[in-house]
């Protein structure tokens, strides 16, 4: 009879763990983690957060030479004197 | 999915770095034993809600409070928190005294169509889990335990805070409120005869 018992007994059900479970709960500590005035510092601080920062310097220099060498056919060389005339002399279009 | 460094670590270190107040390790720690705990909570309060309430409760007292866990007494995480979960499972049934239906027990209703061979297995799990839920809390937590678990009986016992003997009383007296059960259900002279 034990042995029957013992046979039913193992053949209880092992219960599926409802999907996501372990997710909430990090998620729930992660919520958790600070309360109080410092938690909103820290959230203000963590917006300006750069997540990688060599690759943001990275992208952000090669991303400068492009544009630069895009750009460097648009810009003219001006003299600086040229440059400082045009703000003594006023261009009226010679009508007087 | 958890970080590969932590991974590697033991449930022990990852205490440590808890303390700390690392919620990775936290993380790694909740993905390893979230589907073992949920099972033991679910054996012992027979509801799947409330087992997911109070797996969830248990983890989050450890993030919590992480120094209830003490390095320096040598427990083993596990054993600690099987003995954490078994106890706050034991104060929630008090709390809900009437024993509430399993879940198992809606099983048998809603699968009337089923083959018969099939019927009469749902029909048999839901009268042992029936059996199991009707039982007393202490004896309920030591058959989980030892039997389900694969929990020594030593450290059952340290986790009930009773002596081994005492431990392997409950179980004799659980296994024969199953068979009582069982025997007036008619599942195990049905098997007998068969």
């Amino acid at each position: 009879m034990n042995d029957d018992l013992d046979r039913i007994l193992c053949k209880r059900c092992a219960p599926q763990t409802p999907r996501g479970l372990a997710e909430r709960i990090i998620a729930q500590a992660a919520m958790r983690r600070e309360r109080g005035p410092k938690a909103l510092v820290n959230e203000m601080a963590m917006m300006f957060v750069v997540p990688r920062p060599a690759f943001a310097l990275g992208f952000s220099i090669l991303l400068g030479l492009l544009i630069g060498f895009e750009a460097g056919g648009m810009t003219s060389t001006v003299s600086e004197s040229q440059d400082f005339a045009s703000f003594l002399v006023v261009d009226e279009g010679g009508w007087l | 999915m958890a970080n590969p460094r932590y991974s590697e670590e033991t449930d022990e270190s990852l205490m440590v770095l808890i303390q700390d107040g690392d919620h990775r390790a936290f993380a790694a720690l909740v993905e390893r034993h979230t589907d073992r705990f949920y099972a033991a909570a679910y054996r012992m309060l027979g509801q799947a809600g409330d087992a997911e309430d109070m797996v969830q409760d248990a983890f989050l007292k450890i993030w919590d409070n992480p120094f209830l866990w003490r390095e320096d007494q040598g427990a083993k995480f596990t054993t600690w928190f099987y003995r954490v979960v078994t106890n706050m499972s034991i104060d929630r049934m008090r709390k809900r005294k009437k024993a509430v239906p399993s879940d198992l027990m809606e099983l048998h209703e809603d699968d009337r169509d089923l083959q018969d061979k099939q019927y009469q297995d749902a029909q048999e799990q839901a009268h042992l889990e029936e059996a199991i839920q009707a039982l007393p809390d202490k004896q309920k937590a030591a058959l989980n335990l030892c039997f389900y678990e694969g929990v020594s009986n030593k450290e059952a016992a340290d986790m009930l805070g009773v002596q081994v003997k005492a431990l392997e009383s409950l179980l004799m007296r659980a296994k024969a409120g199953i068979r009582d059960y069982l025997v007036r259900e008619g599942i195990l002279e049905e098997r007998e005869r068969a």
